[in-house]
């Protein structure tokens, strides 16, 4: 099963540590998480299910590319790394 | 006066209390941005809202100086397809149905416990009757036609950022937009009329300068001891009307003036308890 693991900086809210879950999308295994996780669901998406602006979802160290439908694949032991965008620095 | 007094800041939520001097008692969302916090007179329920950047915007509950608990954070409903939503004419954005920030929280009328309105950009107002453990966006004033013609002031939406319950009638509700004027509903939310006449910006292109739906009040404040009475600080300069709750059409009387300086521009304005004279 995928696993899905969420930045440290989220925990300082909510308790959200490493999980397995079933899924072949990434939609499937959030909502898989989420159903366990209810709180979890607003602090990384929005009221329509869309990632937040300034978060950042990576399957297996690449970027999703679909932020609204989430609909990137993920393979059976695929790593879901749940994170915020980071802007700025120089 | 009150001997306690809570502060929000970007950086957390400060409480004092007030002794022998004031005394720092509570630290409470250290390092958060606490953007808007609201107490219940009537029931003793503090509110509070987090912008919490990356993970949005959050609403936390405290009963009677309990502990905080999250609560529910107001919704916009799923835009429908066959709902067009326009170009704004101003900033050529399309306004997102979905919260980007909670503007204001003001508990409801005396009569109405458990009420609690939310203003938020991009430019829903949200009421709960239940100390918000759920909220309903007000459609009647979202979807009027007037709204596609607000426009984010210093934001890139607009918002409303002042809720005015009139302490005589429950059902007499005043909001401010930015930027989208001074609308008021007689009946508890259902229906909104725009009462902005005599309000004037003369930054705009002349053919705007009163067009009421580009007006850009900061901060309404109604007066509790006298409140068909309400000022209104204005990109413009400040206004008042007498006639906040009135049957008619409102006239505020504009104070304005000719240009408003920066260094005479009033962020709040704030009446003294009991009278409507500072």
């Amino acid at each position: 099963m995928p696993t899905i693991t969420y930045t440290a900086n989220l925990q300082r809210h909510i308790d959200c540590r490493p999980q397995q879950v079933k899924g072949g999308t990434v939609r499937e295994a959030l909502d898989a998480a989420f159903a366990a996780n209810t709180k979890a669901r607003g602090y990384v998406l929005d009221e329509h299910g869309a990632l937040r602006r300034h978060m950042v979802i990576f399957v297996d160290g690449e970027a999703i590319r679909d932020r609204d439908g989430l609909s990137d694949t993920v393979s059976s032991d695929g790593e879901i790394y749940i994170m915020q965008a980071l802007a700025g620095g120089g | 006066m009150s001997d306690r007094l809570l502060v929000s800041t970007r950086k957390g939520l400060f409480t004092f209390e007030r002794g022998d001097g004031w005394k720092l008692m509570g630290r409470d969302f250290l390092a958060e941005n606490v953007n808007l916090i609201a107490r219940d007179r009537w029931d003793g329920t503090t509110y509070l809202s987090l912008n919490l950047e990356h993970f949005g915007t959050k609403v936390h509950r405290s009963k009677e100086g309990g502990p905080w608990e999250e609560i529910a954070t107001p919704a916009y409903p799923e835009k429908p397809d066959d709902v067009e939503e326009p170009p704004n004419p101003v900033s050529g954005r399309r306004t997102p149905w979905a919260l980007q920030k909670i503007w204001s929280l003001v508990p409801g009328h005396a009569s109405k416990p458990g009420q609690l309105w939310c203003g938020t950009i991009p430019g829903g107002l949200f009421l709960s009757t239940d100390n918000g453990d759920s909220w309903s966006l007000n459609r009647p004033l979202w979807d009027r036609e007037e709204r596609h013609q607000w426009f984010g002031g210093g934001e890139d939406y607009p918002g409303i950022h002042s809720v005015c319950i009139d302490p005589r009638d429950a059902q007499r509700v005043t909001v401010g937009v930015s930027c989208g004027g001074v609308l008021t509903s007689r009946d508890g939310g259902d229906s909104w009329e725009t009462r902005c006449q005599g309000m004037v910006a003369e930054y705009m292109p002349p053919e705007q300068a009163e067009n009421p739906n580009v007006q850009d009040p900061h901060l309404l404040v109604q007066c509790p001891a006298e409140p068909d009475k309400m000022w209104a600080q204005h990109d413009n300069g400040i206004f008042v009307t007498r006639d906040a709750g009135g049957s008619g059409i409102a006239a505020p009387t504009s104070t304005r003036r000719p240009s408003a300086l920066p260094w005479r521009y009033i962020r709040r304005t704030a009446t003294r308890p009991g009278s409507c004279r500072r």
